[in-house]
């Protein structure tokens, strides 16, 4: 087993063999953080890349992603028993009166295929949601998505429900969306906008960095 | 010049007197009846009835001829096989939870003004061609309230605005519908061959049904409105490989279809960027593409233009992701008057907002973007 074969299945979204190279590894006695770090996320990145750079397209990214939980699944169980293995926490939901949850969902498999811990809370999440798993999940990272201009101001209800609970100091808050903008997520006081799903785990990389 | 005679002209690049402007004339250039009360109350124009809905999915209103007659716009919507019959004019407050003609269950959460699709025949990890033909599908022969059809079309023909037929009949989008998101997505890829079965069974219905339609109407409409989303914000939403050996040719045969009942031009919608199918659109047979959505990766009104070449004509463009909700009524003039400087020479332009106006944008707002052709539009 190399971790170049794992990178490389993933990429292709062999799913099974994905599986059964994860299987190898650790049967070999290899830790399921290497596996992660040395292939899942390296894969992911790529991918991401990629889809950024409009050379695969969405259903590659799926297929990619489908591949990387094949193995994510197996080494999940076991990576929850050492403490801080995972980049950081990710809560994910597409905010009050929006539906869509395309590019939430896309976002929280990068956000996972690029070694966060990631709870989507789903579509036509309140702001008291998002506020109450932030209490229970104690994120790093909260990520909100809108399609509609119509529930772009639910963003900024979410901030300001986050920082009426006295959380806002503990986490960082990315938004993302096809009519949200970077002067917008300026504007409502986020920590940063991702024009694509990629550059959401870039940006979140970029911010727990920097902090 | 009338405004048939005014939209005409531009759909057939030549140019008309000035730049024709719709609002209203289809389900995709219309307004959510929140927005559509707001500017009723702004005009200050009384309608009796509640507001119809001409897209129950999305709460799109159908807008009155006395509201289209005060704006001065140029395009009347004929309403035929609305996709979503199935949804009733429950208050938002409640939830609602239907099923419709397909055997997919929509519901709409309280207070939210869309429905999701919950449940469909072909949902899941395992299914097969046996389960497609197995499924229940609409009869191809059955088209809600085609008795009536030509009486209305015959109505709205007496105005002088051009007449839209809305047949939607969207392959793409109805077969993702079915078969789900992710799971149509990776099949595109994966499992071709059961979503070419998928497809063939929709457009089965489709062709039935717009046979059937265009021979009741087909001579008294001016544009036929159809859909089909091929386009994100950032880009293609599949890759135009894929489109072109599963979706291409199943479009050029329900637009083979459409041309051969009537002399109507096709409106053809996709949102986001379609940049990169520019050319498929054409070889397809579309005249004309909606909504242009501006805001999208690439979607340059001027480069379009230089792209299309005469060949088609656009139908919307005016930005509804920013200046509309968001600016004021002078930024929507100076939106309105760019879009027609890029789009509008030769003819080959009409100007929309880009898809359906959302409840939020002020009315001062609907109201200057239909003065500002008046004012801006002449050639």
């Amino acid at each position: 087993m190399s971790y170049e074969e794992i990178r490389e299945q993933v990429a292709k979204g062999n799913a099974p063999k994905v599986k059964e190279l994860t299987e190898a590894a650790l049967a070999q006695g290899t830790p399921p953080q290497e596996i992660l770090q040395e292939g899942l996320i390296p894969a992911m990145d790529t991918v991401g890349e990629k889809f950024q750079a409009g050379e695969i397209f969405v259903s590659e990214m799926m297929i990619a992603a489908r591949a990387m939980y094949a193995s994510l699944d197996l080494i999940k169980p076991l990576l929850a028993t050492q403490q801080s293995v995972t980049k950081g926490k990710a809560i994910v939901g597409t905010v009050k009166g929006d539906l869509h949850d395309i590019g939430k969902n896309l976002v929280a498999m990068l956000m996972e295929g690029g070694g966060y811990e990631v709870v989507d809370l789903g579509i036509n999440v309140p702001p008291s949601k998002f506020v109450d798993a932030i209490r229970e999940q104690n994120p790093d990272i909260v990520l909100l998505s809108a399609l509609l201009t119509t529930t772009m101001p639910a963003m900024e209800e979410t901030i300001r429900a986050i920082e009426a609970a006295g959380l806002r100091g503990s986490i960082a808050i990315g938004v993302g969306g096809a009519p949200v903008t970077q002067e917008f997520a300026e504007r409502i006081g986020a920590d940063f906008y991702a024009p694509d799903a990629s550059a959401a785990v870039s940006q979140a990389n970029r911010v727990l960095a920097g902090s | 010049m009338n405004s048939r005679e005014r939209v005409l002209a531009a759909i057939s690049h030549r140019e008309p007197d000035r730049v024709p402007v719709d609002f209203g004339g289809s389900m995709v250039t219309s307004i959510h009846k929140v927005g559509y009360d707001k500017l009723k109350k702004h005009l200050g124009i009384k309608t009796n009835d509640e507001v119809k809905i001409a897209r129950g999915r999305s709460l799109v209103a159908e807008v009155d001829p006395e509201v289209q007659d005060a704006l001065g716009v140029d395009a009347r919507m004929l309403i035929i096989n609305d996709p979503d019959a199935w949804t009733r004019q429950t208050s938002l407050q409640e939830r609602e939870r239907i099923r419709d003609e397909w055997g997919m269950t929509w519901e709409r959460p309280e207070g939210v003004d869309n429905f999701e699709i919950v449940d469909s025949p072909l949902f899941g990890p395992d299914v097969s061609i046996e389960d497609v033909k197995a499924m229940s599908w609409p009869d191809p022969e059955e088209v809600r309230a085609l008795g009536s059809a030509r009486d209305r079309a015959l109505e709205l023909r007496r105005s002088d605005k051009a007449v839209i037929a809305n047949l939607a009949m969207q392959i793409h989008t109805q077969s993702y519908f079915l078969r789900g998101y992710s799971e149509y997505m990776m099949d595109l890829l994966l499992n071709p061959r059961l979503i070419e079965a998928i497809m063939d069974r929709v457009l089965e219905v489709f062709l039935g049904r717009t046979r059937a339609i265009l021979k009741e109407v087909g001579d008294l409409v001016d544009v036929v409105y159809v859909a089909d989303d091929l386009g994100m914000q950032t880009g293609p939403m599949m890759s135009p490989d894929v489109y072109r050996e599963l979706l291409k040719p199943r479009q050029e045969k329900l637009f083979e279809v459409i041309k051969s009942g009537t002399d109507a031009k096709i409106l053809y919608h996709s949102c986001g960027s379609v940049v990169a199918f520019i050319e498929d659109l054409v070889d397809v047979g579309v005249d004309i593409l909606n909504p242009v959505q501006v805001s999208a990766k690439g979607m340059d009104t001027k480069e379009l233009k230089k792209l299309a070449a005469g060949r088609l004509s656009f139908w919307g463009g005016i930005d509804s992701h920013d200046v509309l909700p968001f600016q004021g009524p002078k930024q929507v003039k100076d939106e309105v008057r760019r879009r027609i400087e890029d789009l509008g020479e030769g003819g080959g332009y009409v100007v929309a907002a880009v898809h359906n106006i959302r409840p939020e944008v002020p009315p001062e707002n609907i109201v200057a973007m239909v003065e500002a052709v008046h004012e801006y539009g002449g050639y």
